[in-house]
């Protein structure tokens, strides 16, 4: 059974569907990140688990009791679900020291004193956070600051940790930092999490499923690498991966007996696309899936180079052809100059195709 | 089968949050100090009461009639009881406000944006004649130009000058103007020198760079730029004018100059207490009609603030004119503050009235012993087990009041901010601001009307002291809810938030983080519940019997009685006991804000 | 035979009458008459007068609240806390109207806090509150042969007070006024000064009796100017129309008695005002020594005009044994006594007819005077109180 259970929720703000029908599972110990552009909707998902919002419809279960449901008219409310969320804002107490910020879940839980002195000392110390307990958070940097929110959430021992976009306040190196420490917290508590993020990077790096959300709806819950390899739908291609996915408009056709995908800038053989003949599709390409020669050469396609981005360790060059541009991932550094002429190959197997009209990724039975 | 409608399991959800209950609360509350209040004095006003039957033959207790209303607009009395009176009310607060416009607008000016020496010291003593009651300088103001018309001792004015100043100057419209003037400019100055200070210079310099001149930028920029800030002060200043009691009874009845505050008050000590309550009705109008122009003028504007980022605010320099401009600033605050406090002051320190010399000095009504010959064998106001009682209700009902207007205050501010922009939050912010649409001296009429009668299984209220603190606490709601409101907007809701995932519950994350955290916010709406109420005449005058009386009554009284020495000297206890108080509130909680 | 039948219906009318009044008076509330029985009064007054066994009742109620149209309160207040140790008294002095609003409202309310009542207005104690059982006339017994009967009812009544017109005497050697319709007159504009009615209703007393005695008033005013008076327009009598030619003379209202006597008593003054006012201010003089006036005892037609200053017993008071001790008390013995003496003054007139008149002030039946007539006032007062103010400037 899984750890939370959402079926049909659903969550209105006057005329605004903030989530719309959403059913999804998070199994225990399970890090599930829920990843969308903002406004999509992901805060109110983590916000109705919390039991901090209250959902139009639909119903929730959390190891297998029910903590709202809109037919039974059930609601539990937040401190009784078991669960520790981090703010986005941390939302510390500004008049409270680090350790009455830490210890006050466990004040109100009545916990004697002895045991929570030494609870919060814990807690204190996993958050490497020893010498600062008479602080006030506003003594404090960010990062120390995301600590002290997640040793607050940490020692009340929740079963399931809800993060909203934990590391958005943080610097590009803290960021780095503090994600190996919710990795380590995961992997050492087993908690199951749900973490909210609008940062694919993060999403792809921490989580063992993401789930894409698009305006309220769930569109995709699958491990980050088929997120990645084997997208939903447009939406989710587009989505993720940087530099974006390169999408070409075109239809499948035949000739000579033989399958193919005419694009306006490009034309591939796709024998796995025999049924859909005349669909009008989309095709999608990689960036680190196309390859760059200089000059012409067999079923390659040429065009000229429009810029060169080199960003360290890769270099991204793109590609102008018959009006398009194409994104291209090259390792290491290139010496490719603007103007260029320059000639792309496609790995047919690692173009996917989506349905021209809804978007929906077209199933060639690869991979 | 038995599973509830989604309908009342959304009801039941609802009614789980703590600010839609709360809220609901607070709407039943507000409805039960305000509204009820007010259908009630509406109520009276067209049926029979017991007192009529002086007036009718036919009178008839609880029958509908239009009879008041016919003495009020339309019988030979009216010219007296209504049409005099309410000329006089809309003269004198029109003059007033436009007066402390001008004072408190020139002040903040110079203040704010010119290089005028003490610029500092100004600032502070600025805001004092608003902290005096109202009517301190009225009373100075006789002890100053009182001529033999209202009998007792000549002023010091004659004593000093030995002319006798005419009727005009010692009574009526121009002390009232005058006295009231210098008691309302602080409102103007703290507004207007609030716009000063947010407004982004560059505004005026980007004039200046094309040119204009500085008139031209004043006129053209400044001017237009401060227009929400005046009009408020105006509003602000009007409403309060225009419902006082104390300033034109004292210095307005010896000639018989009457505004509809006073006639209420004469009218229920007459015993016609409906003809009291259509003139709170009218006034009542007045300030809604007056609020209702503000918002048709200047509408959104009006809170617009136009504060930037890293503004920088430029001086003005004034020349030759920095002294004379200090100068009367100063005299300005002199008279206002110092002046009448030293006139009161002499005053108690006077034997027998009209005798100046310095043989006549006394401790008498301050300490001295019960003696038959003085002042009906009254003994001094430190001795004196009525006054130090009245004192001892002054203080109780002040803190009493600050402490309950300013939680309710917090509250409403919980329950409108955490109600986002829900009907029941708007409602409730509203509503709040009701009580600030009915002038003092009706609101002290309306709570007459309705508490000396019992209301379902509550016994009459009138004659206790709970009912000097509910409609002290109504009156002073609109502050504090604002205060309140704002407090409330700095905590985010997320730190409930995370209240509520640590298991609290409402009470819990009330007592823990809310209310530490927006005290120091809501810290003025307590003050100024404190200050209004101990120095509060207007409102309470109606209601006040002997056993709840509070200082400023026993002032009354004893002006009445023509008691000079201890009327100011009472003065003076309530304004060490006001200062004092707010210096302690201070002290406890901070930081300075004011209105 | 059809004579006396008449006759016999007259009687059975007549006692119908009496016993439906009495009826009426002994219908009150199951409490009340309670109240009555316990505390021995209304129809259960016992004749005896008792004092130390009074005393011994009222000490066990421990205190005493009296409701005072007069400061003075504090010092019979004083003595009787003295005379009587152990029982407390709150004296509370507000104004005659705010008693019968306060009494009112506490009866409504069945908060009775109020023991005795002391005030001036009569008419409308009487109307308001004696009519409908929420106060009672307590005489203590072994004053009634003392007291003429018209002050023992419907009202026990404590002194008569007067009202009357003062003048300066440094700037007169004699009363500058002879008559009251001298106060029209032009050299007197301006300098009539005159008490507040709308805040003291002994003054709409005053005003009543003017206009109750409109024929003398008119008689008045052919003996001082020669000729009949022209009513103005509306005005019903002679009476009314002196108030309303006082008044277009720009007589100065003054809100308290202590006004008047201040403002026409201050030395050093070239054309000082005359004014009308309470026959006690004489008093003053003692006071502040500097004040020169003295009353004008031979003003025409009258002098003064004679206002009551009732004492009762509030219905279902907590304290009604204190509170009979206290009207006993307030009462003075034959040579003035204690509790009377903060009003044994000049100008107050006592009514028990063993007691001399305070020093230096004259007896009643000395003084040209008008008695108020509670009656009268009681009909016409709001009428003259609405004539007064339509009338004001
Ligand atoms: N309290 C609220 N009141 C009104 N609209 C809201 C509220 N909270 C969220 N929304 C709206 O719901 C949608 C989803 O918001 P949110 O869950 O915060 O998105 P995300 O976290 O994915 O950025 C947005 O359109 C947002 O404007
Ligand atoms: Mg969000």
């Amino acid at each position: 059974m899984a750890m939370i259970e959402i079926e049909g929720l659903t969550k209105r703000f006057g005329g605004v569907t903030a989530v719309d029908r959403l059913t999804l599972a998070v199994e225990a110990g399970e890090f599930l990140t829920l990843l969308g552009p903002s406004g999509c909707g992901k805060t109110t998902v983590l916000r109705m688990i919390a039991g901090l919002e209250v959902p139009d419809a639909g119903e929730i279960r959390i190891g297998g009791k029910t903590v709202f449901s809109a037919t039974r008219g059930l609601f539990v409310s937040p401190g009784k679900r078991g669960v520790g969320l981090v703010f986005q804002s941390y939302a510390l107490w500004p008049h409270m020291t680090v350790r009455q910020n830490v210890a006050f879940g466990l004040e109100i839980r009545k916990v004697e004193p002895a045991r929570m002195q030494k609870d919060v000392s814990e807690a204190l110390a996993y958050m490497h956070l020893e010498g600062m307990e008479n602080r006030y958070p506003q003594q404090m940097s960010g990062g120390q600051q995301q600590r002290v929110a997640l040793a607050r959430m940490l020692v009340a021992g929740p079963e399931v940790f809800l993060m909203d976009e934990p590391l958005s306040n943080l610097d590009a190196k803290l960021r780095i930092e503090m994600r190996v420490e919710i990795k380590r917290l995961h992997r050492e508590a087993k908690a199951t999490t749900v973490y909210v993020t609008h940062d694919q990077t993060e999403a792809l790096t921490l989580s063992s499923r993401v789930a894409v959300m698009e305006e309220g709806r769930l569109v995709q819950a699958t491990p980050p690498r088929e997120i990645y390899r084997r997208p939903a739908n447009l939406f989710v291609a587009d989505f993720i991966g940087s530099p974006t996915i390169n999408l070409i408009p075109g239809k499948i056709v035949q000739k000579n007996g033989r399958t193919f995908f005419e694009g306006e800038a490009l034309s591939l053989p796709t024998p796995a696309l025999a049924a859909h003949v005349g669909a009008e599709v989309t095709a999608a390409v990689r960036p680190e899936e196309i390859r760059i020669e200089t000059g012409e050469s067999g079923d390659a396609v040429s065009g000229e180079v429009y810029a060169v981005l080199p960003a360290g360790s890769e270099t991204i060059v793109q590609v102008r052809r018959k009006g398009r541009i194409f994104n291209v991932r090259v390792m290491g550094e290139t010496s490719l100059n603007i103007g260029e002429i320059v000639c792309m190959q496609f790995i047919p197997e690692a173009v996917i195709f989506f349905q021209g009209d809804q978007g929906n990724r077209i199933d060639t039975g690869q991979e | 089968m038995n599973e509830k409608s989604p309908f009342v399991n959304r009801l039941g959800l609802k009614l789980k949050q703590p600010q839609v209950v709360l809220g609901l609360l607070l709407v039943v509350i507000l409805t039960g100090l305000v509204v009820v209040p007010f259908l009630q004095l509406v109520h009276d006003t067209a049926v029979w009461q017991e007192a009529d039957r002086r007036m009718s033959r036919t009178a008839e207790p609880g029958a509908w009639t239009l009879f008041h209303y016919l003495r009020v607009f339309a019988s030979p009395l009216s010219v007296n009881i209504f049409y005099r009176p309410l000329l006089h009310s809309l003269a004198t607060s029109l003059t007033i406000s436009l007066t402390a416009m001008l004072l408190g607008g020139l002040m903040a000016w110079l203040v704010v944006r010119t290089d005028m020496p003490f610029k500092k010291t100004i600032a502070v003593f600025a805001v004092i004649p608003y902290v005096l009651p109202s009517y301190t300088l009225a009373l100075a103001w006789l002890d100053f130009f009182k001529n033999e018309r209202i009998g007792g001792a000549v002023g010091i004015c004659t004593y000093l000058f030995g002319v006798t100043p005419p009727d005009w100057l010692a009574y009526g419209f121009i002390p009232i103007v005058i006295t009231l003037s210098l008691h309302y400019y602080p409102f103007t100055y703290l507004l207007v020198s609030g716009a000063l200070i947010s407004l982004d210079s560059n505004l005026e310099e980007s004039g200046e760079v094309l040119g204009a001149s500085r008139f031209r930028i004043l006129r053209r920029i400044t001017f237009p730029l401060m227009l929400p800030a005046l009009i408020s002060a105006f509003i602000l200043t009007f409403s309060r004018a225009v419902g006082t009691f104390g300033t034109p009874y004292f210095l307005g009845a010896p000639v018989r100059y009457f505004t509809l505050a006073t006639t209420i008050y004469t009218s229920i000590v007459n015993r016609t207490p409906a003809v009291a309550y259509i003139g709170a009705l009218v006034l009542i109008l007045i300030s809604m009609v007056i609020i209702y122009l503000n918002q048709k003028v200047i509408g959104e504007k009006s809170f617009v603030t136009i504060a930037g980022k890293g503004l920088r605010r430029r001086v003005t320099p004034l020349g030759a004119w920095r002294w004379p401009a200090f100068s009367l600033m100063a005299a300005l605050i002199g008279l206002a503050v110092f002046v009448p406090l030293l006139l009161l002051l002499w005053q108690t320190l006077m034997l027998y009235p009209n005798d100046y010399s310095l043989g006549n000095l006394t401790l008498h009504y301050w300490i001295g012993k019960s003696q038959a010959a003085l002042a009906e064998g009254e003994s001094g106001i430190l001795r004196n087990a009525q006054i130090l009682g009245a004192a001892w209700n002054s203080i109780r009902l002040s803190v009493i009041v600050a402490l309950i207007t300013g939680m309710m205050g917090i509250l409403i501010g919980y329950a409108v901010v955490r109600g986002r922009k829900t009907n029941l939050a708007v409602v409730l912010e509203q509503g709040s601001f009701l009580p600030y649409l009915i002038p003092s001296i009706a609101f002290g009429a309306i709570y007459l009307a309705l508490f000396s009668k019992s209301i379902g299984p509550l016994p009459p209220l009138y004659g206790t002291f709970f009912l000097l603190i509910l409609v002290c606490v109504a009156k002073n709601l609109p502050f504090s809810a604002r205060s309140g409101i704002s407090s409330m907007m700095q905590v985010a809701g997320e730190l409930e938030e995370a209240g509520m995932m640590a298991g609290a519950n409402w009470l819990q994350r009330f007592r823990r983080i809310i209310l530490p955290l927006t005290l120091a916010g809501s810290l003025s709406g307590f003050i100024l519940a404190f200050i209004s109420t101990m120095r509060e005449l207007s409102l309470i005058i109606l209601l006040i019997t002997p056993e709840t009386r509070t200082l400023t009554t026993m002032t009354f009284r004893y002006v009445e009685q023509g008691y000079s020495q201890f009327a100011d000297a009472i003065i003076l206890l309530i304004v060490i006991l006001v200062v004092g108080g707010e210096f302690l509130a201070r002290r406890l909680g901070g930081k300075r804000e004011t209105i | 035979m059809k004579r006396s039948f008449f006759l016999f219906l007259v009687i059975i009318f007549l006692s119908t009458l009496v016993t439906g009044v009495l009826w009426g008076q002994g219908k009150f509330s199951k409490e009340t008459e309670e109240w009555l029985k316990k505390s021995e009064l209304g129809a259960y007054e016992t004749g005896v007068y008792d004092e130390k066994q009074l005393f011994e009742k009222a000490k066990g109620e421990k205190e005493v609240s009296v409701y005072s149209y007069s400061s003075r309160v504090h010092q019979f207040g004083k003595t009787f806390e003295k005379q009587f140790p152990g029982i407390k008294v709150n004296g509370f002095d507000m104004d005659s109207t705010e008693i019968v609003t306060k009494v009112l409202a506490e009866q409504r309310a069945g908060n009775f806090a109020a023991d005795v009542i002391f005030l001036k207005d009569p008419a409308t104690v009487y109307n308001e509150l004696l009519q409908k059982g929420m106060v009672f006339t307590y005489v203590p017994p072994d004053i009634k042969t003392v007291l003429p009967e018209r002050f023992q009812k419907p009202f026990l009544v404590h002194h008569v007070s007067f009202d009357t017109l003062i003048y300066n005497t440094e700037a007169n050697k004699t009363p500058p006024v002879q008559s009251l319709w001298d106060l029209t007159k032009p050299e007197w504009k301006s300098r009539v000064i005159f008490s507040d009615p709308v805040k003291m209703p002994e003054f709409i007393e005053v005003l009543a009796t003017i206009v109750q005695h409109g024929d003398e008033m008119a008689k008045e005013y052919q003996r001082v100017f020669g000729k009949p008076i022209v009513l103005s327009k509306g005005v019903q009598n002679a009476g009314y129309e002196w108030i309303l030619r006082m008044l277009k003379n720009d007589a100065i209202i003054a809100g308290s008695t202590n006004d008047v006597s201040n403002a026409v008593g201050q030395p050093g003054q070239a054309k000082p005002p005359v004014g009308i006012t309470a026959f006690s201010r004489l008093r003053d003089k003692e006071k502040n020594p500097k004040l020169v006036f003295d009353v004008s005892y031979d003003t025409k037609p009258v002098m003064g005009f004679a206002t009551e200053v009732i004492v009762a017993i509030v219905n279902r008071a907590k304290h009604p044994n204190a509170a009979k001790l206290m009207t006993r008390w307030m009462m003075g013995d034959a040579k003035g006594g204690q509790g009377y003496k903060p009003y044994f003054v000049l100008g107050n007139t006592p009514v028990r007819n063993d007691q001399p008149a305070p020093p230096g002030s004259r007896t009643l039946g000395q003084m040209n005077i008008w008695m108020a007539d509670a009656a009268y006032v009681w009909d016409h007062g709001q009428e003259i109180r609405d004539f007064w103010l339509a009338n004001l400037k």
